[in-house]
């Protein structure tokens, strides 16, 4: 997946990277902010900037093995690796669900998809 | 009367200058007669004449000479009444007894009567008076024997504490004395703790000196072995960077071996040299490991030295605060044996002062106890004349109240008023007895009321129980026979009127009471006599 | 920047002796990994955590520019755990089968030296990760077998 752009965010502590083109919206709410791509409203705490390029790396089994979550990619971005997400499954972590791993975060429980 | 009795004179002599004339008359005529021979007609004429002169002198002058005599007769049986009256009232006046003296004396006639009224009166006034003024003198008499007493007992009491302040102040000489002894080597003493508390304070000083010194000192090591301290720090960060170093070159090493063993043959040299690498890292790793203890263990003594000096100086400095609180232990002591001294000699030169006074007042309470002594000696007389004051104004009571006045004060009035009672009961012995309970309780200073019969027997008797109290009735006065021979039974019957004994002490109380003694008559005959006896200090005290 | 997949996955090394391995700590472990798959010795990079991860997977590193997933060695062959680690470290080494080998970063708490461990004294083990253990000098190592751990599911 690539494109013009990615609109990189933080949520959980962590840096994630959403195509451009899959961004249909974005508003403040939950206490920071709402985008809105195919899948729904992602929850995020901080919008960090935009780049227009990433060297995006195929997700590695060894990572799916321990992180088992839908991903566009991995890439790095100012020497901090970042995920790039796939709109159309973006991980819970964006939705707002409690995820099957203990990464000690704070949940909601929520019925959006 | 008198005038009467002269006019009759008159009428006598003039009766016997008629008769005389008359008779002159006669002689003359019987003379002339005879001498020139007159006529018998002449004699005739005087005889009718004399007859008429004679019966005129019988009708005029011998009948009122008899009517005179009447007169002067019922003249003389009426002055002898009135004698008797007077004398009667006299007598009664005599005895002291103005009110039957007065009952007398309306008997006299006319002027008589009043003038003696008059007279009896103005002595019942005055002895009313006197009573009255007795009652008060015995009274105040009592008062002033009273406080005499109280004087002399205070006087006496006021000699005895001259006496024990002299005592006392004897005491506080000698005391005195010795204080000012103690005073005087309580400033020698003092003297010598100011001396020694110059040398204390020079030492204090001295010490406090060699303290600020160590602490200094101390100060000193502590400082250079802060600087030690950080040294030690920053010989670390040095220690640390080598580890760091070692542990870059450890690493290093470890990828020179993994290169090394992928380049196989080629690596096998550089593998060799990875090795040394990683022992020279190795080793270098073990020497800074060892400059680490060795490190440690100066920093631990470092460490222990500056626990230590700062301990040192803590204690140094407490040391410092002691001696410093020492010296000005010191001083305050100095001071206060200087000042200790200063009050020492002060005070041994105000006991001496004290001394020289202390004897003067000792002579001038010795002075004051004779005043007092002499004090309550006067003091003493005055009581004894206040004594013998009280005892005349009892004299004098007993003596006015020897007339029977009608008058609350007189005890003979009373004796007799409650004769007059007695006699309304005679015959029933129950009602004397009720009368006498209740007149005695009218009375606050009758100790005792007694009626006896005729024969000196004991009819009622009755005593006061607020005079008397608890104590019993003795069986000298019980009822009994015989009491006719008693002086006051016999004095009352012998006066025909009330009495006052002298002074005796009571049977009852034994304290000194008088009896007031009214004898009862029944048609002129003594059906006995009532009995008062009165105690004087309740008397005297009305 | 894209780098080129060869930069980011060079060809396996060769000639290497099969009994060489890098011995680390792990926890109270030691083990020992096949020097053939290992890349590189680094001091322990700056690890950023993800979300929803496993507690083997501590999180996502960065490497010659290019992310690199960091698992727990002492997690992944359930050490207890040791002390404090005074200079851990990140093994850069391949995981997984010689024809999809992926670079994956292993958090250890000391690398100790290289050694010689002969697969013939190595016993025990699941068959899996865990090769088994055997004796180097006076100690005794466990030993790995990273290809394995691209397998396991």
């Amino acid at each position: 997946m690539t494109g013009k752009g990615y609109l990189l965010v933080r949520r959980g502590g962590a840096l994630w990277g959403v195509d451009n083109a899959a961004v249909q919206s974005l508003k403040r709410g939950d206490g920071g902010f709402l985008l809105g791509v195919t899948a729904g409203e992602l929850r995020i705490d901080k919008i960090v900037g935009v780049v227009t390029e990433l060297a995006v790396r195929p997700v590695t089994a060894a990572l799916t093995r321990f992180w088992p979550e839908a991903a566009g990619g991995l890439a790095v971005y100012a020497a901090e690796p970042l995920v790039v997400v796939d709109p159309r499954r973006p991980p819970r972590a964006l939705r707002g669900l409690q995820s099957g791993g203990g990464d000690g975060k704070r949940r909601r429980r929520s019925r959006t998809a | 009367m008198i005038k009467d009795a002269m006019e009759s004179i008159n009428h006598s002599r003039m009766g016997l200058t008629i008769v005389g004339g008359v008779a002159l008359a006669g002689l003359a005529l019987l003379l002339v007669a005879e001498a020139g021979g007159a006529q018998s007609w002449l004699f005739s004429v005087f005889l009718l004449a004399g007859a008429g002169a004679l019966g005129l002198y019988v009708r005029v002058i011998y009948r009122g000479q008899q009517l005179l005599w009447q007169r002067v007769d019922g003249a003389e049986r009426r002055n002898g009444d009135v004698e008797k009256t007077l004398v009667q009232a006299l007598e009664r006046l005599r005895a002291g007894d103005l009110v039957s003296c007065a009952e007398r004396s309306r008997e006299l006639p006319g002027k008589l009567a009043s003038t003696f009224a008059n007279a009896t009166n103005a002595l019942d006034v005055l002895a009313q008076q006197i009573q009255a003024s007795s009652v008060e003198v015995a009274s105040a008499a009592n008062s002033v024997n009273e406080i005499a007493s109280e004087l002399a007992s205070g006087s006496s009491q006021q000699a005895a504490s001259v006496v024990e302040i002299t005592a006392a102040m004897e005491e506080l000489a000698r005391t005195a004395s010795q204080i000012a002894e103690n005073a005087a080597t309580q400033a020698d003493l003092a003297h010598k703790a100011e001396e020694s508390g110059n040398l204390g304070k020079v030492a204090v000083e001295e010490a406090v000196g060699g303290v600020e010194e160590v602490r200094k000192r101390i100060s000193g090591i502590a400082s250079r072995a802060d600087t030690l301290g950080t040294r030690s720090k920053e010989i670390y960060r040095v220690l640390d960077l080598i580890t760091d170093i070692a542990q870059e070159t450890h690493i290093l090493s470890l990828n020179a071996a993994i290169e090394a063993a992928a380049a196989g043959e080629h690596g096998r040299r550089f593998s060799v040299v990875a090795e040394e690498v990683r022992r020279l890292a190795q080793r270098s790793q073990e020497s800074v490991e060892s400059v680490r203890n060795l490190l440690d263990e100066f920093a631990s003594s470092i460490r222990t030295t500056v626990v230590a000096t700062d301990e040192g100086s803590k204690e140094a400095s407490r040391v410092l605060e002691r001696a410093r609180a020492a010296a000005a232990a010191i001083e305050e002591l100095r001071d206060a044996s200087g000042h200790t001294a200063r009050v020492a000699r002060e005070i041994s030169l105000a006991t001496q002062q004290q001394n020289a006074a202390s004897d003067e007042v000792v002579l001038t309470l010795k002075e004051v106890s004779h005043v007092v002594q002499r004090m309550a000696d006067g003091l003493k007389q005055f009581s004894e004349t206040a004594d013998r004051l009280n005892q005349l104004g009892l004299i004098i009571q007993m003596l006015a109240q020897s007339f029977h006045l009608d008058s609350q004060h007189s005890l003979k009035h009373l004796a007799e008023t409650w004769a007059v009672e007695v006699r309304r009961r005679l015959g029933n012995w129950e009602a004397i007895e009720r009368l006498l309970g209740d007149l005695v309780q009218r009375q606050p200073y009758v100790e005792c009321l007694y009626f006896y019969d005729g024969k000196g027997g004991q009819v009622a008797l009755t005593v006061n129980r607020a005079i008397l109290g608890d104590r019993e009735v003795p069986a000298a006065v019980r009822a009994g026979e015989g009491f006719g021979e008693r002086p006051w039974y016999k004095a009352a019957v012998a006066e025909k009127h009330t009495i006052l004994t002298p002074l005796f002490d009571s049977l009852l109380t034994e304290q000194p009471i008088f009896t007031a003694a009214a004898p009862i008559y029944e048609k002129g005959e003594l059906v006995g006599v009532l009995g008062l006896d009165v105690n004087v200090d309740h008397w005297t005290k009305i | 920047m894209l780098k080129s997949a060869e930069a980011a996955n060079p060809a396996p090394p060769t000639g290497l002796s099969a009994g060489s391995h890098l011995l680390v700590q792990a926890g109270e472990y030691v083990c020992a990994l096949p020097l053939r798959s290992v890349r590189r010795v680094l001091r322990a990079l700056p690890v950023h955590p993800l979300p929803g991860a496993t507690a083997e997977l501590k999180g996502l590193a960065e490497f010659a520019g290019e992310p690199l997933p960091i698992l727990d060695l002492a997690r992944l062959v359930g050490a207890p755990p040791g002390a404090n680690p005074t200079y851990p470290v990140t093994i850069v080494a391949w995981a997984g089968p010689q024809d999809g080998r992926e670079m994956i970063g292993l958090a250890a708490d000391a690398a100790l030296e290289v050694a010689e461990v002969p697969l013939a004294s190595v016993v025990g083990g699941d068959g899996g990760f865990i090769l088994g253990e055997a004796p180097v000098g006076n100690q005794v190592v466990r030993v790995l077998d990273l290809e394995a751990l691209g397998r396991e599911r």
